[in-house]
């Protein structure tokens, strides 16, 4: 073996060694958390290329978030450079619309197919609603398009497939709106391959000589589709390495279904489990608590976390009267982390800050919760605080306003015949065409199976005012169109939104815009170099196929308050878990291991200090409730916790002053 | 002309500050103390900007005065011995919190601007990043780099001056988390910084011991929290009246346009000694390092002070003069003179009577501690407080310093002088 690997190879401990060098056969690697997973299979990918000589363009590796493929892609680049760029590293979603691209015309799918939205998915249901005569309305419509989802995963799963003659009908009506618009959505991303996989031996036969090693991340989130999908590309040659962990499958809500991993064996008679127990992450204290409480599931495979940091302190348990008193503890006990915000506090004995304190800043500390609606109490306090924090995943960046309206003109100009994205630039910014003009226009549109562009040159529908703002429109989209070239991808999406007015329109509405835009031209300042046309397309399916993209602006300092659900893969020093209460966490009538899982996930991201908190008393979703804690509170031994009940507000008198500020003050 | 600029002040909308911090006391108090260009603070905060922008009307370039129709009520309480004309700077503190070099650190830092719209560019990008509403000296978590940057960017002619660099908590080099030098804690932009502020605890001599702040001009300033205490450390400026002659003057450090400074006696500082407040354990340098930076009481390391932090850093010996050293007047606040004198609170009923009385018939406070003559002070003050001024303008004090938060004490007078004055009549 060469320096380099061996280099590679003594940075593991044995199971991690184990489960980079095993052979071709099935691999199951059971990694829990903090345990290596993602330096595992990076180290695997790099070693088959190194030592096994396995070409790049042979080795997939798939994930489920465009985080966690980048961190991929960075590591391996790291491990053996440029080459790491041919190998296919990304997430399910990025590989489906790729092979489609290829091969998608023995589907009849249009060349420059692009993906559809949320957005788009609700402006095409409805269209495809109305055209039934059915209702339309926002509410309506988002049922319908959740029934249709699920139906069709009913449908590519079960056999035989569901029999739902009214569903079916929807089903098909969205779909061929979807069509007309040139779009698919995401999930057809999965069907469409899987359906490709199954019609064209040839096609399967390729792919599986292309891919020597199917490598797959996050092995307990894959839905049935997913499933399907791997056991094409994997073949009969079973090269299959997953890696998972079945306590941390939170996303059963989701379609996900971890029987796989707990039953690889039965899948694969030949498999192999490998199971990394040894946590980098954790205290023991933070390890003992989490392997006492998830060792209650039944629907797991065996593994003891182990941690070597044994300086750490007890979990903390701490009770309060209500969700105020709970937000007032975490705006003081923040403070207390990062040694105080103020002279004012140290004044007050509020805070020590001594050198030898922990080296905390708000960055490391995350209050997660399974709702955002349970923070709000605390996001008041922390703004009143002036403690720097942010929301995570609240509005999807992709979401916002302006990036969407970019977004839309970019499809435009890519495939004028994209309806849902025509709609959005018509009237943005205002070119006096309102709802009225526009629903005629669709429907006149729909009348002759046209798109909305082609019918708009020879339409009767529009005034001389709105024919001539379109007009300017046409052209502009034209010139634009035709000065592509000669700028980066980045410039021209500066170009076009200022050409369009757009970004002026914007801005004065809400000056935060300005940044979106930035923002926006930074990830797609990464495209220089790129033929526009070229970046144009891969922005596009970049943008279409995010799930998240971090909006998390890594140089501001801020504490995180985030979802369960949305922490899965990061840790922290300082954990603090809200609403550890029974009705929550569990949620009453949910699947108790399901939610223990949750519990557990939560439990898992920190990686020194960790405060499991619950109200007696919440207000949430508009009532006052009284609420017992979480039955997960009992289900670790008591010495490794230290309770703190914090006591009652009283009820009538004035809450007495603190000591030491009346002298300060005197 | 020579004038005097205090910069670095709060508003009413900081935690822990005088609800009496508002343009018309600043106004009020600039001239009881002989400030000619006093500064805002506060200009992130959004309705402490509103209010400055409904009371100030442009004055000199980049300054600003108060409106006439608010100056006159004022004006009509002022002795006539004090009146001046007094300018408003727009000023800022910023406290950043971060990460860097996997260390947290803890900066304030300040920022002059020369226009109400160099401010709202600033605060424009500045209000995206944190919450400038809940603290008029609000804390974000940016990189002060970044937030050199921001300025750069933005408001190119405004000046950046790191705050009270010496503070264990929160500055430039402070012992819990700050940084060994200005390009550790700056980067690349660290040429951008020309003017460091010394805070109450460091006085110049301190300050000339480190090579590094050869090339930087040490400035000083209040940091008041209420208005009386207006100018307890204050620069002497000789150039123009305008925001561009005094930065000329604080980023040249050229004598001909600033004279130097006014400073606290540094071991009057909060910070200045080694120590623990709640222990009551008060440790010089050397104390500290032979009980090896613990408390004797608790055992806890101590809170490492300005003195003990400037030795640590210090490439130069005690008494090395740097080569932009400008001249300096230490001072003590004069209601603490008249509280020693009386042997009463700083805060009694009489301490303020007769501080308004001196003030009455000599003139503003920078004028009585600095250049009215002692026989006019004694006349007017009596011969104690004479004896005060005296020494204090020779440098003849005691001081016990302060540490851990707690300010140091100043005794001008021995129990022989109140003896050998006890027969004697004095107005007090």
């Amino acid at each position: 073996m060469n320096v380099e690997t061996n280099r590679w190879l003594e940075g593991l401990n044995d199971r991690q060694r184990e489960a980079v060098l095993a052979g071709d056969g099935p691999v199951l690697v059971v990694a829990g958390p903090g345990t290596g997973k993602t330096k595992t299979l990076t180290v695997r990918l790099a070693y088959l290329l190194a030592e096994r000589h396995v070409a790049p363009e042979a080795l997939l590796a798939v994930t489920f978030t465009t985080r966690a493929a980048r961190e991929m892609r960075e590591r391996l680049a790291r491990l053996i450079g440029s080459q790491a760029d041919r190998a296919f590293l990304g997430t399910f979603h990025s590989f489906c619309f790729q092979l489609l691209k290829a091969e998608g015309h023995r589907l009849d799918l249009p060349p420059d197919f692009g993906v559809a939205d949320r957005r788009d998915q609700i402006t095409i249901m409805q269209r495809a609603l109305r055209r039934l005569g059915q209702p339309d309305t926002r509410t309506a419509t988002q049922r319908k398009l959740h029934e249709v989802i699920a139906f069709r995963h009913r449908q590519a799963t079960i056999e035989p497939p569901v029999d739902d003659a009214g569903l079916a009908e929807i089903a098909e009506a969205y779909q061929r709106q979807l069509r007309q618009c040139g779009l698919l959505d995401f999930d057809e991303l999965l069907f469409l391959l899987v359906r490709l996989l199954e019609g064209y031996a040839d096609v399967r036969e390729s792919l599986r000589q292309r891919y020597a090693h199917v490598l797959v991340d996050e092995y307990q989130d894959v839905d049935p589709v997913q499933q399907q999908l791997l056991r094409f590309l994997a073949g009969d040659r079973n090269r299959l390495w997953a890696v998972g962990d079945c306590d941390q499958a939170i996303y059963a809500f989701r379609g996900a279904e971890s029987e796989h991993l707990l039953r690889f064996e039965q899948y694969f008679p030949n498999g192999r489990v490998i199971t990394l127990e040894q946590s980098y992450r954790f205290t023991t204290q933070i390890a003992a608590v989490a392997s006492q409480v998830i060792r209650r599931n039944a629907s797991r495979r065996p593994l003891t976390l182990n941690a070597a940091n044994a300086s750490g302190v007890p979990v903390h348990v701490v009770s309060f009267p209500d969700e105020r008193a709970e937000a007032a503890w975490i705006v003081g006990q923040i403070e207390e982390s990062v040694g105080g915000t103020s002279h004012y506090q140290q004044y007050k004995g509020k805070v020590t800050d001594t050198v030898s304190q922990r080296e905390q800043s708000f960055r490391d500390v995350a209050v997660l919760s399974r709702l955002h609606a349970l923070t709000k109490p605390l996001q008041e306090a922390l703004k009143n605080s002036g403690i720097p924090h942010r929301v995570v995943g609240e509005a999807r960046f992709f979401d916002k306003s302006i990036v969407k309206d970019v977004l839309a003109y970019l499809r435009v100009i890519h495939n004028p015949h994209d309806d849902s994205s025509f709609a959005r630039v018509l009237n943005c910014p205002s070119r006096g065409i309102g709802n009225q003009t526009q629903a005629a226009l669709e429907a006149k549109a729909e009348q002759r199976g046209l798109s909305l562009y082609a019918v708009l040159g020879q339409s009767s529908v529009l005034s001389s005012s709105q024919m001539k703002a379109v007009k300017l429109l046409m052209t502009l989209m034209e010139d634009v169109q035709r000065n592509k070239a000669e700028q980066s991808l980045a410039q021209f999406i500066a170009h076009v939104a200022d050409v369009t007015g757009l970004r002026q329109w914007r801005i004065d509405h809400d000056p935060r815009h300005e940044d979106d835009l930035l923002l926006l031209r930074s990830i797609a300042a990464k495209y220089d170099g790129v033929p526009t046309g070229t970046a144009l397309e891969q922005f596009l399916e970049e943008a279409s196929l995010a799930v998240e993209v971090d909006d998390y602006d890594a140089s501001i300092d801020a504490v995180s308050l985030m979802t369960i659900h949305a922490a899965k893969g990061l840790e922290f020093p300082e954990v603090m878990l809200c609403g550890v209460e029974e009705g929550n966490l569990p949620r009453e009538k949910a699947d108790l291991e399901e939610e223990r899982r949750l519990f557990y996930v939560g439990l898992t991201r920190a990686k020194e200090r960790v405060w499991l908190l619950n109200c007696r008393n919440r207000f949430l979703f508009g009532e006052r409730r009284d609420r017992e804690p979480s039955r997960f509170l009992q289900e670790f031994d008591d010495s490794l916790k230290e309770t703190t009940i914090m006591p009652d507000r009283p009820r009538r008198s004035k809450p007495e002053p603190e000591p030491g500020q009346l002298s300060l003050l005197g | 002309m020579s004038f005097i600029a205090d910069l670095h002040i709060h508003s009413r909308y900081s935690r822990a500050v005088s609800r009496d911090m508002v343009p018309e006391s600043l106004y009020r108090w600039a001239q009881l103390k002989g400030i000619t260009v006093v500064g805002t603070g506060d200009f992130t905060h959004p309705a402490w900007f509103t209010e400055l922008q409904e009371k100030l009307e442009p004055a000199e370039p980049g300054l600003y005065r108060l409106k006439p129709e608010l100056a006159a009520p004022v004006d009509a309480e002022i002795p006539a011995a004090c009146q001046a004309e007094v300018r408003f700077m727009l000023t800022s503190e910023i406290s950043s919190i971060y990460k860097r070099h996997e260390r947290t650190r803890k900066v304030h830092n300040l920022i002059f601007a020369p226009s109400f719209s160099a401010v709202a560019n600033m605060t424009d990008k500045l209000a995206r990043i944190g919450n400038l509403h809940s603290d008029g000296r609000p804390i974000l978590g940016l990189d002060s780099e970044e937030l050199l940057r921001i300025m750069l960017e933005r408001a190119p002619e405004a000046l950046f001056v790191p705050a009270h660099a010496w503070t264990p908590h929160f500055s430039v080099f402070g012992a819990n988390s700050g940084f060994d030098s200005l390009e550790e804690c700056f980067g690349d932009l660290s040429p951008h910084i020309q003017v460091i502020e010394t805070g109450l605890s460091s006085d110049p001599p301190m300050n000339w011991r480190l090579s590094q702040l050869d090339g930087i001009t040490l400035i000083s300033n209040s940091d008041a929290h209420s208005p009386s205490k207006l100018g307890r450390e204050a620069n002497v400026l000789n150039g123009d009246l305008s925001f561009d002659g005094i930065k000329a003057a604080f980023t040249s450090g050229e004598p001909a346009l600033f004279w130097g400074t006014i400073e606290f006696f540094p071991e009057e500082g909060k910070y200045h000694f080694d120590g623990h407040r709640n222990c009551q354990v008060r440790m010089s340098p050397e104390e500290a390092r032979a009980h090896d930076d613990a408390c004797p009481e608790c055992g806890k390391p101590v809170t490492r002070g300005v003195m003990h932090r400037v030795e640590i850093l210090a490439d130069q010996p005690a008494g090395h003069r740097a080569q932009r050293a400008l001249p300096y007047r230490s001072l003590v606040p004069l209601v603490e003179l008249i509280s020693e004198v009386r042997g009463a609170g700083v805060n009694t009923k009489g301490v303020t009577e007769v501080y308004k009385q001196l003030l009455a018939s000599l003139g503003n406070e920078f004028e009585i501690l600095m250049n009215v003559p002692i026989a006019a002070i004694e006349e007017n003050g009596g011969m104690l407080l004479a004896l005060a001024i005296q020494r204090m303008r020779e440098g003849n004090v005691t001081i016990a310093p302060g540490y851990d938060g707690e300010y140091g004490t100043v005794r001008l007078l021995s129990q022989e002088d109140r003896q050998s004055h006890a027969s004697q009549t004095s107005l007090f």
